[in-house]
């Protein structure tokens, strides 16, 4: 970038002549500008936000001279610095359910909230609402939570559905009759008056 | 309305005790069962090391060092899956030494502007007396703790700092600690814990959110 070319853009921001604009300010300006756009040019647009280390690494940045950068102005709140969460739940409902019958295209089943005892509803649901990865758990009498609404993600609202089985850890035989075995011993190790 | 709403709602479970990270792996995982195929397959493997262990899949991040098993989940809606993940987990390694657990709730809260923030912080603890000694004093954190009784097992510690998941000057995070000691003599019931406390933990961080929201005027 020429010299004069930025003592031209300078007239056209605020100053109307050369003796009011001092020669050591534009001089200045012109080596911060330089730097910046030379910054500016060797960071990935696409990795935006950038980590907390790189921004206090951007020098640049901390010059008394520059307080704000259009570039960071997402993240960027009077000089602080805050993590976007990838997703977090702006409003959402979660209820359970368990299977009642499975047909060729669909399935229905019990559908209640956990928070409200009692009472519950019928629903059905399409197959294609099963994750592949849950096929090995869809069968009759199978639980799942149904949670759905609006949700934050990399700072997108979104809606969004989904169900999932729930995954609970199935002990073994073997595990089992090892821990039937240990309550019958404590069992005869119990004095019964 | 500031703390009658949760703005954004994290958790971490955290286990103390004695682990071996090299065991807790995305395939070791889904192996049992416990995950989907596609998100052992699809995990972000940050740390493999027999002292740690560190992975994130959809839902969670897990960490695992030689003396604590951390699981942290930032959507409140995927809470329920974190939690059954926990204690299959822990069904299945019922022998692993474990001396306490803590359920940690982060809840950020979103302040109408700066003077409102400014003045919880001032509402937490006057700052009227630190004026002589400090140039605009401001609050960075602050812990209380309760003194529970002798038999109870429990102990809750809430800290308050500035949010940052939240703009600064904007945002307060609001942290309960619900501690839970453990017999470490018997095996860990992992399930009988859970059913006791999981709930309870999140009633009492409702508890704090409203007296706060209740007490609290700008």
């Amino acid at each position: 970038m020429e010299n004069t070319t930025f003592l031209g853009h300078w007239k056209d921001i605020g100053f109307t002549t050369d003796e009011e604009v001092n020669p050591l300010i534009t001089e200045k300006l012109f080596n911060l500008y330089t730097r910046f756009e030379e910054k500016i040019n060797s960071i990935n647009l696409e990795r935006l936000p950038i980590s907390r280390t790189e921004y206090l690494d951007a020098d640049l940045l901390h010059s008394p001279d520059i307080h704000y950068s259009p570039f960071f102005k997402g993240n960027l709140v009077d000089d602080g610095w805050y993590s976007i969460s990838d997703k977090h739940a702006e409003s959402f409902t979660r209820l359970k359910g368990y299977v009642t019958k499975v047909f060729d295209e669909y399935f229905e089943a019990k559908i209640y909230d956990e928070n409200l005892q009692g009472t519950y509803e019928i629903g059905e649901f399409d197959i294609k609402d099963v994750d592949k990865g849950d096929y090995d758990l869809f069968e009759e009498g199978a639980i799942f939570y149904w949670t759905f609404g609006y949700f934050k993600v990399k700072g997108q609202l979104l809606k969004q559905s989904e169900i999932r089985f729930q995954r609970i850890a199935i002990i073994s035989e073997n595990e089992f009759d090892e821990i039937n075995d240990r309550a019958e011993n404590l069992d005869k190790s119990l004095n019964w008056e | 309305m500031s703390f009658k709403s949760v703005s954004i709602y994290n958790i971490a479970l955290v286990f103390v005790g004695n682990f071996n990270p090299s065991i807790v792996s995305p395939s070791w995982l889904a192996r049992k069962g416990l995950i989907r195929d596609s998100e052992a397959d699809n995990a972000n493997l940050q740390i493999t090391h027999p002292e740690i262990s560190r992975f994130t899949l959809s839902f969670v991040e897990i960490q695992v060092t030689m003396t604590k098993f951390q699981l942290t989940c930032e959507n409140q809606a995927e809470f329920e899956y974190v939690k059954d993940l926990a204690v299959s987990i822990f069904t299945i390694l019922s022998e692993t030494p474990v001396s306490a657990l803590g359920f940690n709730h982060f809840m950020h809260f979103k302040l109408s502007n700066i003077k409102e923030y400014n003045g919880f912080g001032n509402w937490l603890s006057p700052l009227s007396s630190w004026e002589n000694s400090l140039e605009g004093p401001k609050i960075l954190e602050l812990k209380i703790i309760d003194t529970p009784h002798k038999e109870s097992n429990i102990k809750n510690q809430v800290t308050i700092v500035p949010s940052d998941k939240l703009p600064p000057g904007l945002g307060v995070r609001i942290q309960l600690n619900y501690h839970i000691e453990l017999n470490t003599k018997s095996d860990l019931n992992i399930d009988d814990i859970f059913s006791k406390n999981w709930k309870k933990s999140f009633e009492k961080a409702d508890l704090i959110r409203g007296n706060i929201a209740e007490t609290f005027k700008a």
